[in-house]
């Protein structure tokens, strides 16, 4: 690679071992996948920020770098981390676990990142610019970014992206390259009424459909609805990037790239078109449904027959958003989450407090819903309290990992039959069916 | 088979069993980290082992932390001996290459086209040799 005079001083260790450690591994890893140069940043985001994604190899990374007084050269923000840094004993965490966690927080802010821990940090106050190059990670968030901004960011590996954010440098590769992010495979959906797409449930179970079809290519999208809200593209992001490893999507005449086919493709006209029907996003649905095999288990809780029983209701997968959490209380007010039955939303602190002041997280408390703030479900200690357990859930990417991580069986429904689920105990009906 | 035609994502040589699938994998929520057992109901390699083997998949997907999942697998030494794919994206490649920063201790990646990858079997033995990559058959 060919490099600046700053870039080859880092590397030379003119600033120390921590940034030149970080230059050494961006400079192999740009080496590895073809980059010439490095591309300045002024705007990161960081991934590696649970203790369960990089356990305590990252955490002795991490405080090598705090160590020899690593400072982050742009805004920083980071994803959550594995604890409420408010409520953590109240949602059961152990002391020893939780200080895991805030040796890895400890090491990051000595580093000056800004300590958002969400992944949706494009609802948080770090909203990039169209064609900006970024220093991302986090799937959901860098498919979002690309996509819905037309930012220019890469699927960054836990650490890279610590590398990338510390030295202020990407490797030039991937989609901060223009012909890159040339659409690949034309998605068009057919035959669907106006009972589909009108909740984030859906653009779940689609955007995971594309995400296994296509793996890593750029899918293009042709047929959506003119009222696709950016919560539901959110959906869409993230079980695209869980399903299979999309990093940018165009869709027609929404997302800023493809104003038309023809953009989105620019101008090449060798792509295959997919046909998308509601019958394949059933059986899509069908399959990422675990629920059914939970009656093997021979589960019963408080007498209730295993199947159609709900153990724990999960919405905030990416981190809900101030108006997610206003639907939600919108639709629970006066009533209250059944016994036996959990009802969890995961969030960010910022729209937590946001919330707060607008009476939303008053009514969901009076309602029996717990908020957790700065992490997420499935970065908790691995004590599996839930295992074994059925969660009904609008999210794509909870139906993807959920299964392996907290060992849970799973019934995906809308919001609305999220919250059926947690006031009744019971499954929600199918909307589609 | 002889394997001539072949990309090195990460150097190294290695012998193993090779542990086949045409699904790709998200190491994170995939894998359990201490004993490199997969856990993704989704996979058809649910509940097998792939510490010490040759991981042969076409890609992986999913979370960005894979990476950390590798090199703390590299720290424990419950990583795969090797991976061979289709295509090694910067997921897969990172921990190897901070492993042998961190701990001198990495995990060779080669690529092959997918009409290869889909000959090799569970239970094969796959060998990276410096020139070649040799596979016998179970």
């Amino acid at each position: 690679m060919e490099l600046t005079v700053y870039e080859q001083e880092m590397l030379d260790g003119k600033y120390g071992e921590g940034y030149q450690l970080a230059m050494e591994v961006l400079v192999q890893m740009g080496e590895l996948y073809g980059a010439k140069r490095f591309l300045p940043v002024r705007n990161a985001h960081i991934d590696a920020a649970a203790y369960t994604t990089i356990w305590d190899a990252g955490t002795e990374f991490l405080e090598f770098l705090a160590d020899h007084d690593v400072k982050v050269p742009q805004p920083t923000t980071i994803n959550p981390i594995s604890r409420d840094i408010v409520h953590w004993k109240e949602l059961g965490q152990s002391e020893d676990f939780a200080m895991k966690s805030k040796r890895m927080e400890d090491a990051y802010i000595k580093m000056g990142v800004i300590p958002t821990w969400t992944c949706a940090p494009y609802q948080c106050g770090n909203l990039p610019k169209f064609g900006e190059i970024l220093s991302w990670s986090e799937s959901n968030a860098v498919n979002f970014v690309n996509s819905v901004i037309g930012a220019r960011a890469e699927r960054l590996p836990d650490l890279m992206d610590v590398c990338c954010a510390v030295c202020g440098r990407v490797p030039e590769y991937g989609h901060y390259i223009t012909e890159n992010r040339r659409g690949d495979v034309l998605f068009r959906l057919e035959g669907f009424d106006d009972t589909w797409f009108n909740d984030m449930f859906d653009y779940s179970v689609l955007g995971y459909y594309i995400g296994e079809a296509v793996i890593n290519k750029n899918p293009v999208i042709d047929g959506l609805p003119e009222s696709t809200s950016i919560d539901q593209i959110k959906a869409f992001s993230a079980a695209a990037a869980s399903g299979g490893a999309v990093c940018l999507f165009h869709v027609v005449g929404y997302t800023p790239e493809a104003p038309t086919i023809d953009a989105a493709f620019q101008g090449w006209t060798g792509y295959e078109t997919k046909i998308v029907t509601p019958a394949d996003l059933i059986e899509m649905k069908r399959k990422l449904d675990t629920a059914h095999q939970a009656k093997h288990k021979e589960l019963s809780i408080d007498g209730h027959p295993a199947e159609g029983h709900v153990d724990m209701v999960l919405i905030g997968c990416p981190h809900a958003s101030f108006v997610e959490l206003q639907q939600v209380a919108d639709l629970i007010k006066g009533r209250h989450v059944k016994d036996g039955t959990e009802f969890w939303i995961t969030t960010s602190r910022t729209q937590y407090d946001l919330a707060c002041r607008a009476g939303i997280a008053e009514i969901l408390s009076e309602s029996g819903v717990t908020i957790a703030c700065d992490t997420c479900v499935m970065e908790l200690e691995e004590g599996n309290r839930w295992e074994h357990q059925t969660f009904v859930t609008n999210s794509g990417k909870v139906a993807q990992y959920a299964p392996g991580i907290n060992h849970v069986f799973i019934k995906m429904a809308s919001t609305e039959g999220c919250v059926h689920a947690a006031v009744t105990g019971q499954f929600p009906e199918e909307v589609h069916k | 088979m002889i394997i001539k035609d072949y990309g090195i994502i990460v150097p190294g040589t290695v012998s193993a069993k090779a542990l086949a699938s045409d699904m790709p994998l998200s190491f994170w929520g995939g894998v359990d980290v201490e004993t490199g057992v997969i856990q993704d109901v989704h996979h058809d390699l649910c509940t097998q082992n792939m510490a010490g083997k040759v991981l042969c998949i076409p890609y992986d997907r999913g979370s960005c932390s894979g990476s950390g999942m590798i090199f703390e697998m590299i720290r424990q030494g419950s990583n795969p001996a090797a991976i061979l794919c289709i295509e090694a994206e910067a997921v897969l490649a990172l921990g190897p290459v901070i492993g042998k920063k961190v701990y001198g201790r990495s995990m060779p990646i080669r690529t092959v086209s997918v009409d290869v990858l889909e000959q090799i079997k569970t239970g094969d033995t796959v060998t990276f040799e410096e020139d070649s990559i040799i596979v016998l058959s179970d």
